[in-house]
């Protein structure tokens, strides 16, 4: 029952907003489309328990939106129309062409990936906290800080910056281990 | 950051999409499984009987003079309610053998060894590109934080995400409204791709990282890393004359509590030792993470119970990983979410290709080979899994590998060959791909009995995705001229 309701919310809460963004009472709507959502999360937790609530909270959600511009993909006969040249391609000079896409490639792979496992295993071993938890925290956070260095060394567009920070981080975790 | 939403996307994106699409079906291999074992009995429990008469008999099976390292039992559950086992021996010769047996859930004999090349197939697309362990696995995490830093680049180049989230131009051009379907597709299935990617980069690089924390926090010892993260290992002990009393255990087990927790997974290791272990691990569909372990030593003492509710929140966490990459928490309806999620998630690849493709059009720099290579590899991988799903029903599992790298193989270089004709080529793909689908479901039918129960749904979900796949074709053959020129003068078009 609750979980049906949740449901529901999610699907009106969407809906809202997408009114909201057609111009009807856009403020409104908006409140009005969060307070659906807020809702849909409680009754979600109320009918399956905190962790699987929210769980299937973030994925109805997902589901509930793409339910409402589905049918349009649907029914559409092409999406898009055959293009034409209309832009100058932009240009590489400030990413330092082939060369250094493949040194940002370098720093966003193996350099960074020792980066994070520099941060993990620091965070592993000196974090206050009991012995499984500083473990698994310093496991679980290694994917993460690595994804983040990829974002970092393939957007920055100074090369010497995407080499130093990595670098960085290893001496200072090399160095906290030391400690 | 556009670029570095571009660099990183380009440079994975056909290992991404099959990551993505293999992911897909991953998530019902154990239907698979079964759907490719159709004569194996069903049953929803097994007695302590038939669990103990199981291992022993597997481990009658075994080679002479082999080093057994463990025994396990699988099932029944909601998704294979079937009972299976495993031995993992070392041979005299050094080599290492896994054998997989279905067994009687009512008596335990075994009924032959489990024949899964096509779930194995989706299995290993997935978790390690069939490459060699341990390559395999990392290169896949690798790229789960690949797309985990994708995700991120994603939100961080869409400063109007939220102005932005309802718009589809699909009347402006192809590269505006593939950017559209790209962005919306990404945008509202944003919980779902952190998860995914993050859940799956960690999984893939599960090794290394415990490798590398040991080092470290344990100065090199793994088994010490090994207890902390996974529970009790074996013990040096005295040395068993048979067998471990896994249906003593079993008994107790189901006396003593009365949650009526089903038990998923039995693992007997090191089962000559009675320091050794054996982990009964029990189904919790009441808590994201899901299972825990009721873990024995071998000689039949009660340890403890590891992981499940009042366990440390970092175990938790860790335990919830599994569950929330692989859908498994929440029955079918979450699995047919998942499935419709990492759909998306695989459209999301392919639309970036195209926005790609149509940026460099729009620049005057257009790639057609590159454009049909691709094209190649997503229809070639449609065509070369519908292949093994017909080379697994009609009983020919050794080719299953074979058919598929062959029919993809044969896709990208075909597309390649005459790049301006990938738009004809793509429906003649689907085409094929579904008429291969549709010989699997009735061969797998009439000849390997898969006309009850989970068999039958998995036969109906082939015949239903042969059907989609004939849709979409059809769909692209009524855009496509050329094919309408091809078909009517029944030549190929020039």
């Amino acid at each position: 029952m609750f979980a049906f309701a949740g449901f529901g919310a999610q699907l009106l809460g969407i809906a809202a907003w997408r009114q909201a963004r057609g111009g009807h009472a856009p403020l409104m709507l908006f409140w009005l489309g969060l307070a659906l959502l807020v809702a849909s999360l409680a009754l979600l937790i109320a009918a399956f328990g905190t962790s699987l609530g929210i769980s299937w909270a973030l994925l109805v959600v997902s589901i509930a939106a793409y339910a409402l511009f589905v049918p349009r993909l649907v029914t559409t006969g092409e999406i898009g129309r055959p293009i034409r040249r209309t832009r100058a391609p932009r240009s590489k000079a400030g990413r330092g062409g082939a060369l250094g896409l493949g040194l940002r490639l370098l720093r966003a792979g193996p350099l960074y990936l020792i980066a994070a496992l520099g941060v993990g295993t620091t965070c592993a071993t000196s974090l206050p906290w009991e012995e499984a938890n500083r473990l698994m925290f310093g496991g679980l956070i290694i994917p993460a800080v690595w994804a983040l260095g990829a974002l970092h060394a393939t957007a920055d567009l100074d090369l010497r910056r995407v080499l130093a920070v990595p670098i960085a981080i290893i001496l200072v975790t090399v160095g906290l281990y030391l400690l | 950051m556009i670029e570095s939403h571009s660099i990183l996307g380009l440079t994975f994106a056909a290992l991404i999409y099959i990551v993505s699409l293999t992911g897909a079906f991953t998530l019902f291999v154990e239907e698979i499984a079964v759907w490719e074992n159709a004569d194996a009995p069903m049953a929803e429990r097994v007695s302590a009987q038939a669990y103990q008469a199981a291992l022993e008999n597997a481990y009658g099976e075994r080679g002479e003079g082999s080093d057994i390292h463990s025994l396990l039992t699988f099932g029944p559950t909601e998704f294979a309610p079937a009972l299976m086992v495993r031995l993992n021996e070392t041979l005299p010769s050094g080599e290492e053998r896994h054998t997989d047996w279905i067994a009687d859930p009512r008596t335990g004999a075994l009924l032959g060894e489990a024949d899964t090349p096509l779930s194995h197939l989706i299995e290993q697309l997935h978790v390690a590109l069939h490459l060699p362990a341990p390559w395999g696995r990392y290169l896949v995490g690798l790229l789960g934080v690949c797309m985990f830093s994708l995700v991120i680049s994603g939100i961080l180049a869409h400063p109007t995400i939220f102005k932005d989230a309802f718009k589809l131009r699909f009347d402006r051009n192809r590269r505006i409204a593939w950017t559209d379907l790209h962005n919306r597709l990404s945008v509202w299935g944003l919980p779902f791709h952190l998860v995914l990617t993050f859940t799956g980069g960690f999984l893939g690089l599960a090794g290394l990282i415990i490798g590398a924390v040991a080092m470290l926090a344990y100065d090199g010892d793994r088994e010490r890393a090994l207890v902390s993260l996974q529970g009790p290992q074996p013990i040096k002990g005295a040395q068993l004359a048979g067998l471990p009393p896994v249906g003593q255990m079993v008994r107790q087990i189901r006396e003593v509590r009365e949650d009526g927790h089903p038990i998923e997974l039995i693992i007997v290791r090191d089962p000559h030792n009675s320091g050794g272990i054996t982990a009964i691990n029990m189904l919790d569909d009441s808590i994201l993470d899901s299972r825990y372990s009721l873990i024995f030593r071998n000689s039949g003492a009660f340890v403890e119970t590891y992981g499940g509710e009042g366990a440390p929140a970092g175990l938790r966490a860790l335990a919830m990983l599994q569950p929330l990459h692989f859908g498994t928490f929440g029955g079918y309806p979450i699995k047919f979410l998942y499935f419709v999620m990492a759909l998306a998630l695989t459209w999301v690849t392919s639309s970036g290709m195209k926005i790609w493709f149509s940026r460099r059009e729009q620049q005057g720099r257009a790639v057609p080979r590159m454009r049909a290579a691709w094209h190649g590899m997503t229809a070639g991988l449609t065509l070369g899994l519908a292949g093994a799903t017909l080379a697994s029903a009609a009983g020919v599992g050794e080719l299953v590998l074979p058919i598929c790298l062959a029919a993809w193989i044969a896709a990208i270089a075909a597309f390649l060959l005459a790049p301006f004709r990938w738009e004809t080529f793509y429906p003649v793909a689907l085409i094929a791909s579904a008429m291969l689908l549709l010989g699997a479901a009735g061969i797998a039918t009439v000849t390997s009995g898969a006309t009850t129960g989970l068999p039958a749904v998995v036969s109906i979900a082939v015949l239903v995705i042969a059907l989609m796949l004939a849709g979409f074709a059809l769909r692209g053959w009524r855009r496509d001229d050329s094919f309408a020129h091809w078909v009517a003068a029944g030549t190929q078009p020039g």
